[in-house]
Order: C-alpha cells, then structure tokens, then sequence
C-alpha cells in the first residue's frame, strides 16, 4: 500500500496517499531518436581533457575532497548550517504521525518556486476529500513542510483544490519584495508563432 | 540571480525592454568534513568507453571468455586514465560502436500518456521569443486570481523590476491595473498576445500570467510561467 501523509487541520486528521502529476503523464512525451549514417543508434559521451579518451555512460563519476585536495569517505561528511551548527536529517513526512496545516495567504502560494505536484487521494473514507475540498473552497490554500525523503532540506508545501480533487504543490516560496521607485535595478543582459489555441498539452 | 530582459508591452500596447529576476533555491546545509572545513564533490574518471562491459562484451563475445580475460588480465581497467580528475568534458554523439560520430540524424518521437507512439517527426527546434523584436503582447484576456489560481501550475516566477523612473511608472501602472482587476493577464506572442512564451534557445514553451500588487507607491509585478495544467491524472 502506498504511503500515507496524516495531515492535521483544527483538530481533525486526515490521511493521503499522494501520486506525482507531471506534464508526461497529463499530456504525454517526446523521445528524441539519434542515428548516424549506417542508422546506428547514437548516445551522448565525453571526452577526457587530453581527447584521447571516449567517456560513455557511466565512465564519470564525482569524489568528495577537501581543500587540500584529499578524499573524504561519505562517513565523515557531515552538514552545517550557517552558523556552523551540525543539521540533523528532517524526517520524511510519510514517517509523521501529524502534519500540521495552517492557513497562509494566497500570496505566498503564487510566489512559490514549484518543485513537485501531488494529487491526493484518500486512503480512509471519501469523507475526508469532502471536507477538506469544502474547506479550501473557503480558506484557498493551507501549508505546511513536507519532505518526501528523510534529507536535510525540507519544502514549502501547499494544499488546495480544484473541482473536488485534491492537490499538494510544492517547493520554495521566493522572497520577491515590494519595490519603490528608488530601487533602480543595473541591467546586464543576456539574452513567433500566431497560434491562437490555448492548449496546454501542445507546449 | 542573474537580470535578464523581455520585451512586452502593456494594454495600451506601449513596448519596452524590461529587466526581470528569478529566485533559485539554495541548500540551507553545507557539506563539511570532520573540522568543518567545507568539502567539494569532483568530477573523476572510472573508466573509458573501450575498457566500459558494451565494448568488451563485443571484443570478447563469450561471457566466459571475458571473465576469464578479466581474471588474469584486467581488461576492464585503464590504469592510465582511471582516478584522473576531469574538468572540461566535451560531449560528442558516439554510435553503438563506441565510435565518435561527426553528422546525426535526429528524430523526435510523441507518445501520449499511456506511452503509445503518436507521431514521428522532424525535431522541434524552439527559438527564444522574450527580446524579439516584437514585443510580447497584452491579449486583454483576464483570469479572476480566485478563479484561476488552482486551474494552473505555476511552475516558475519571475518578477519584473525597473531600472529607470520611467520603467518605474510603466511597471507600476500595470501592477496596478492588475491588482485592481483582481486578475492574472495573459501575456503572450502572436498578434493577439495568446501564443506560448519561449524564454531561452531550444527551451520549454510557457503560458505566460502577469499578477501585480501595489503597497504605496511599491510595486511587485509577477510573471507566472505554466506548462501545467491543476487536473487529476486520467486512470483509464
């Protein structure tokens, strides 16, 4: 059975399991096929620094070092924040007993730097889409931190509905403020089609 | 974050290069060794192509053959390369034979979301759209923000900052409209401002939402970028 979030709003528990919504699932994907003259199937590879080498898949691989330039086994690498305190690992919120939802502003849901989409569904009673569907079509959105794996980042998530299905969004909430007129920001820049259809699945 | 510019105009079809930003996220752990000394991943090479399992399963063809190479002759190792760091890497197309090839023929295949083969066609090369000489239009097409924000998602956003007292006005006059009409627009290429938005060479396609709010005489214009649709998974 796949694995439930206990999320908590006011009192009440409500259990989901979740299933990742992306682009390839909704609208479908493109492959791009690669062949040579003798349409011999053609993969991507480096090359090492000197050109003599071909480095196909699975050739790189990364070490960690330190500054002097020596190996450091995974086993005494550590995290730090900051402040130089040592981070212990977030569990996952799969292995949370509650998952507290406090109601947030819309706002900060549209300032989001999205990382993943979840529809919900319930792995209890029909009962608690209900309800909750009921109650985002009032409040909007509800939040909360969510870490699919147990790792030392967790995200900023967002529970909302639309037409009765549940969704959770997550990710970052960008810290974009408000500018005044003294705020002039230097530049350093960087770097058509006429269809009209308003289909997603066409992007 | 880096600015980078766009070319749009407003609703009173007035353009001008503006310059937004966008926010990465960033780790809040650092990774040290045991003196909290920062510690760096490196690039290194473990093997080459002509040594890789596809190459001697080739050369050798009998897999007891090979075993039996791999015992008493390391085959699968070149001890001049293995270890080494590796800091520009070039990539190059090599064919099933190992080989570097220097012409390819690219096709691009569609499934649909079952996975089933749609269409097979020549690849779709997307070219930027955001500093064309024509502007990204105003298509005066308005989604109510509490109608909307959950049809779409919006997998980026970009915030619009001037650099001058007159992008000032022309970004803030906007922010206002849009709050005032309690609405994203629909900001797009095309002549009637509705066609996908293509920020970089060969990129992704969006739909392009301006959202602005006003504090004062502070402004914060928003730029949604979607390719998602807020819908439940078809299980059929």
């Amino acid at each position: 059975m796949a694995r439930a979030l206990h999320l908590f709003y006011k009192g009440k528990s409500y259990n989901f399991g979740i299933q990742k919504i992306d682009r390839k699932k909704l609208y479908g994907y493109t492959v791009i096929e690669v062949k040579d003259d003798n349409n011999s199937n053609c993969t991507l590879a480096s090359i090492s620094d000197d050109g003599k080498y071909i480095l196909s898949r699975g050739c790189v691989g990364y070490i960690t070092m330190n500054q002097q330039n020596e190996y450091i086994p995974s086993n005494s690498v550590k995290m730090i924040d900051n402040e130089g305190n040592e981070l212990e690992k977030i569990p996952s919120s799969f292995d949370l007993e509650k998952i507290e939802l406090r109601e947030t502003s819309l706002n900060e849901y549209l300032q989001l730097h999205v990382k993943a989409v979840y529809q919900l569904s319930s792995v209890d009673e029909e009962i608690d889409i209900a309800e909750l569907v009921k109650l985002l079509k009032e409040l909007k959105v509800l939040r909360f931190e969510f870490n699919y794996r147990t790792d030392y980042d967790d995200d900023d998530a967002f529970l909302l509905q639309n037409e009765g299905t549940l969704f959770i969004v997550t990710g970052q909430v960008s810290p974009f403020e408000f500018i005044g007129l003294e705020k002039v920001v230097e530049s350093e820049n960087i770097e058509e089609d006429d269809d009209d259809d308003f289909d997603f699945g066409m992007l | 974050m880096s600015i980078r510019k766009i070319h749009i105009s407003n609703s009173k079809a007035r353009n001008t290069f503006i310059n937004f930003k966008g926010f990465t996220p960033v780790s809040k752990a650092i990774k040290v060794d045991q003196s909290n000394i920062p510690v760096t991943n490196k690039k290194i090479i473990k093997g080459v192509a002509e040594t890789s399992f596809e190459a001697l399963q080739k050369k050798y063809k009998d897999l007891n053959k090979l075993a039996e190479a791999i015992i008493s002759g390391n085959p699968e190792i070149n001890t001049e390369v293995t270890g080494k760091f590796l800091d520009s890497s070039p990539k190059v197309y090599i064919n099933e034979d190992l080989q570097v090839v220097y012409r390819v023929y690219k096709t691009e295949k569609v499934f649909d979301p079952k996975g089933e083969l749609k269409e097979e066609r020549e690849l779709r090369h997307l070219e930027s759209n955001v500093t064309d000489e024509e502007p990204l239009k105003w298509s005066g097409k308005y989604f109510p923000i509490e109608k909307s924000f959950n049809k779409f998602v919006f997998i980026r956003t970009y915030q619009l900052i001037h650099d001058s007292g007159l992008t000032y006005d022309y970004l803030f006059e906007m922010a206002k409209e849009l709050e005032d009409k309690k609405s994203f627009l629909l900001l797009g290429s095309g002549k009637k401002g509705t066609g996908p938005v293509i920020f970089q060479e060969g990129g992704q396609a969006f739909r392009v939402f301006l959202e602005g709010r006003t504090n004062n005489k502070e402004y914060m214009l928003l730029m949604h970028l979607s390719n998602l649709e807020l819908k439940p998974l078809n299980d059929d």
